[in-house]
């Protein structure tokens, strides 16, 4: 059996992490800005942070949280990473083509461009944290729990995978939404299971 | 040669979002790759697209880009050499 170890939710509002509210956020910043200030605030040194888009940086910020103080004991293979969304990279696929075709002559935007795919959102957790195992992106209105379930619990089960980071990361029109677990072997009495209602429960609370 | 590489120092502080760096914080002759600049392929493109755009200079071959984006230094000293009048 496996349970939910660690969650960090992220929305306009606040960021919780555990149940507890970590950091409430300021409505009147634009996300970007939002979002600097709480990489400064967390002290990490990574600069690649300034280069990614609102929603590799929503991604970030909640998998630093939820990982700060973890260290995997087990193969990086072993580590895998599920995510949903709804919006895919549409908020930066809508900057790319205005910055590159809304223009007077056509202008190359590689550093944009690179995240007109959620893919590279996972690709930066990966890079981040090593983790090499099984990955997947879900697009889909709202989060499928009932399929995310039951698909990372049959890789847990096959012995594929020994812990995971799941949840739901998705950011348009400048709201952030994120919810990431992390997925650990079940000590008895402690952690929530993972399962179908409690991953719910915590997309609802999510979804406020 | 001096005004080129501040101006350069700016341009390349917005293009590549080295949010963390000042134009007084990058010598103009330190590494721009492989260096706590942390800069990556992505940015070569960028700085590409910067050069024609800002200066009307086209660099075509890997070989010359390996040379030319070695620091602000040598930019510079490409752009003074081959900008459009």
């Amino acid at each position: 059996m496996f349970s939910i170890a660690k969650y960090v939710i992220l929305n306009s509002r606040n960021i919780i992490v555990d149940g507890e509210e970590f950091l409430k956020l300021d409505h009147s910043l634009e996300f970007k800005e939002q979002a600097k200030k709480i990489y400064q605030s967390l002290e990490i040194d990574y600069p690649k942070f300034y280069k990614m888009d609102n929603l590799s940086k929503a991604a970030f910020i909640s998998a630093e949280l939820l990982l700060n103080q973890h260290v995997f004991n087990c193969d990086q293979e072993k580590i895998g990473l599920f995510i949903s969304n709804k919006a895919s990279s549409l908020e930066t696929d809508e900057a790319y083509y205005t910055k590159t075709f809304e223009q007077d002559i056509f202008q190359a935007n590689p550093a944009l461009f690179v995240y007109t795919l959620p893919n590279i959102m996972m690709g930066e957790l990966c890079i981040r944290h090593k983790i090499k195992g099984e990955q997947s992106m879900w697009v889909s209105d709202n989060l499928n729990a009932n399929f995310v379930s039951k698909y990372v619990n049959l890789l847990f089960n096959d012995n594929l995978l020994e812990t995971a980071v799941i949840g739901w990361v998705d950011l348009y029109q400048d709201k952030p939404e994120t919810m990431l677990c992390l997925l650990e072997k079940k000590e008895e009495n402690k952690n929530l299971e993972f399962n179908e209602e409690n991953l719910m429960a915590l997309y609802q609370k999510l979804k406020g | 040669m001096e005004e080129i590489i501040e101006k350069l120092k700016v341009q390349l502080i917005d293009q590549l979002n080295l949010e963390d760096f000042k134009p007084s914080d990058i010598d103009a002759d330190e590494a721009l790759f492989d260096s706590r600049l942390g800069l990556d392929s992505i940015d070569a493109l960028e700085i590409i697209v910067l050069l024609e755009r800002e200066y009307g200079i086209k660099v075509l071959n890997q070989e010359d880009g390996q040379k030319i984006f070695k620091s602000v230094r040598s930019i510079a000293e490409h752009i003074s050499a081959n900008k459009e009048v």
